[in-house]
């Protein structure tokens, strides 16, 4: 069965491609237009990764990594945070949210692909 | 427009082309890639076939290989055919110096005879010279006389019917000789023209095939190019990130001016220097997401520059193969053309073997009636031995014949000697009959193997000549409609070069609002100049507060960093680096 990845981030674009780009690899994906949706579409939801942005209306995506971890089904999600955001500072928020990993955009596809297959094991 | 008007509709833009574009080009890659596959499906219906002889699918190099096996096998089989053919004429050839032996003891009876004839003769004449006791030696050198007659006109029946065979033997080695030439051209032909062609038509085949695929690998430059411009997407993010900043400076600059420190030694002084400060941020990020878009505009013109090029070039060439495997066609008629004749002239090839075996029938038939002539010769053989023993009895019989003993004995040596002749002469010609009947024989059951095989060859050879014209026809329609790119996928493609129309637009407008702010920026500076009557602007100290607040707010630290140069206000921090990745 393929693996699922929920992609979260308030550009449509980014979404689309990062979509297509894991579609590409074989993966399945859901999205999330901001940290709230994302919430409210992994309530009940397993995935086998989540993949987020930073800023985002309604809740960032930092908050949104916090909540995940408090509940059983996130507890031990890969959570990997696709930004701009490049001060090392907000990077130490995002780890200390519980996310696994930081990419700073723009990323090339080939590295993408790459980290989440580590991540994945 | 005012400046954050434009910025706002530069957003809005950029959103809507990278919007579009995410949206659009995976149906783009996807039309691409069904064109891809289609054409590779296509390619591979080149290589397989319909055998015309039931063999049902199969590969047309595995069958133009079979074809030139089977055609190879079979010039080696006629190869031995000729050889066995050339036994049987040897043989033939050699029984016909027998025959022309056997011809010889006819020539010698016809001496025999004519000096049996001189001899009869003389004592016929002694005999009438003996008067009364000669008188019954006459009668017998008459029948003498009159039995060598008949004797010399049979060996000129004999001659006649000789030197017909002669002839009839003659004209079946010159119409052999004929034939074999006739085969051979027509097997030199065939391996030159009609081998040559289907080597011919392998060849193009394969060459068409693997230029296709060689084509067909080239599209991935394509797909990697779409792939490249999607991943610039990303920029849309960092853009729309930057110019919010710009925005959130230019929308703080009226409500600022009223919140200058109070401590300050002029209120005035530090509203302006604050303005002339943010204008310089904005200008230095609408500068650096300028950089973007043309960093952008350039990956888009770059890819779609290689694409266009790849799939104007994959279409020439594809167009070049087509046409070459066209013009080509021409021959490969010639060919099917050349398979016909060929059927047509195996078959003059198979009437000529069969009148070869007529002829030699009638000579049999014609050595048969030698024979049985010959067979009359016994019945001579006998008068002459009574003539003999006759001419002894007379000459015991009369004193007055005692002078003749010299030409009776030289009459019953020629007696002897023609006896001879005609037991040898009949004995050789039976033997010579015996031979060319088992040679005839040998030679009808070769020619009627070769002639099997001709007929199986030929049928074989013309169904497989069958079957390359329907791999040519199917692989001429396959490439009369035969694409790479569907016209979806070009109609997506030229569509999606309209958005590096737009980019270049929005780096337009971004270009004017910098150059708007720039010369605010500069009124502002001369005016500043003015206040304060020379001092660099750098020296001039204002409160941290405002300007914090809005710097606080930038989301993309390198922005902040510049606001630190810009302001002089301490941005502390680490920065990671653009496409940095941390696993924790």
């Amino acid at each position: 069965m393929d693996q699922t990845i929920m992609i979260v981030d308030d550009s449509n674009a980014i979404r689309q491609s990062v979509s297509f780009i894991l579609k590409e690899n074989g993966y399945d994906t859901m999205e999330a237009c901001d940290g709230q949706d994302g919430l409210n579409k992994l309530k009940d939801q397993k995935v086998d990764l989540i993949i987020t942005d930073v800023n985002m209306p309604n809740k960032d995506g930092i908050t949104m990594v916090k909540e995940l971890r408090a509940t059983d089904t996130h507890k031990f999600t890969p959570i990997l945070v696709l930004t701009t955001e490049s001060q090392a500072s907000i990077m130490q928020e995002g780890k200390s949210a519980g996310a696994t990993g930081w990419i700073v955009k723009p990323f090339s596809n080939d590295k993408l692909i790459s980290t989440i297959k580590k991540v994945l094991g | 427009m005012e400046p954050k008007n434009i910025l706002q509709k530069v957003i809005n833009n950029s959103e809507k082309i990278f919007a579009g574009i995410a949206e659009n080009y995976p149906v783009l890659l996807s039309e691409f890639e069904t064109g891809i596959d289609s054409a590779s499906r296509s390619i591979e219906s080149f290589s397989i076939v319909e055998d015309v002889s039931g063999g049902g699918e199969i590969k047309l190099d595995n069958f133009l290989l079979s074809c030139r096996q089977e055609s190879n096998k079979s010039l080696s089989m006629l190869d031995k055919f000729k050889e066995q053919n050339e036994i049987v004429l040897n043989r033939l050839s050699a029984a016909m110096k027998e025959y022309h032996h056997s011809q010889k003891y006819i020539e010698e009876i016809r001496d025999i005879s004519e000096s049996l004839q001189i001899v009869s003769l003389n004592a016929l004449c002694n005999a009438v010279k003996a008067g009364r006791g000669g008188e019954g030696f006459s009668v017998i050198t008459g029948n003498l006389k009159s039995v060598t007659e008949q004797t010399i006109e049979k060996t000129s029946v004999l001659e006649n019917l000789g030197s017909t065979v002669n002839n009839s033997l003659d004209d079946f080695f010159v119409n052999e000789r004929s034939t074999d030439e006739k085969g051979k051209a027509l097997f030199s032909e065939f391996e030159q023209k009609i081998m040559s062609g289907i080597t011919g038509f392998q060849a193009e085949s394969e060459t068409i095939e693997k230029l296709f695929r060689e084509l067909s690998a080239e599209t991935g430059g394509i797909r990697k190019s779409i792939l490249r411009i999607m991943e610039e997407l990303q920029q849309q993010d960092l853009i729309r990130q930057s110019l919010d900043q710009v925005i959130l400076s230019i929308d703080e600059l009226p409500d600022s001016c009223n919140s200058c420190g109070e401590d300050s030694e002029d209120p005035v002084i530090d509203e302006i220097v604050f303005y002339k400060r943010l204008l310089d941020l904005a200008v230095l990020i609408i500068g650096d997401v300028e950089e973007k878009v043309g960093i952008t505009i350039n990956v888009f013109a770059d890819n779609f520059l290689t694409a266009r090029k790849k799939l104007e070039f994959i279409e020439a060439e594809k167009e070049r193969a087509i046409n070459s495997f066209i013009n080509n066609l021409e021959s490969f008629s010639t060919l099917i053309e050349n398979g016909n004749n060929f059927r047509s002239e195996t078959g003059v090839l198979s009437t000529e073997r069969s009148s070869l075996i007529d002829l030699i029938e009638a000579i049999i038939r014609r050595v048969g009636e030698i024979v049985e002539e010959f067979a009359s010769f016994e019945k001579i053989s006998g008068w002459l031995q009574n003539v003999s023993v006759l001419s002894r009895i007379e000459l015991s019989r009369s004193k007055s014949l005692s002078g003749m003993k010299e030409s009776v004995d030289d009459m019953s040596m020629l007696v002897e000697r023609i006896q001879m002749q005609i037991s040898a002469g009949e004995k050789e010609l039976l033997q010579f009959i015996g031979n060319i009947s088992e040679i005839s024989g040998e030679y009808r059951t070769f020619v009627e193997k070769e002639l099997n095989f001709l007929n199986g060859f030929t049928n074989q050879f013309l169904k497989n000549i069958t079957t390359i014209s329907c791999a040519n026809n199917k692989i001429s329609n396959v490439l009369s409609t035969f694409v790479f790119f569907s016209s979806e996928f070009r109609g997506l493609f030229d569509d999606s070069e309209k958005d590096l129309d737009q980019l270049k637009e929005i780096s337009e407008d971004l270009k004017r609002v910098r150059e708007d702010l720039q010369q605010k920026e500069a009124g502002i500076s001369r005016q500043l100049s003015e206040l304060l009557d020379g001092k660099p602007v750098s020296d001039w100290t204002i409160a941290d507060e405002n300007m914090n607040r809005i710097i606080n707010k930038f989301t993309i630290f390198s922005h902040k960093r510049t606001a630190g140069e810009v302001t002089g206000l301490n941005v502390e921090g680490a920065a990671l680096e653009e496409g940095e990745i941390t696993l924790f």
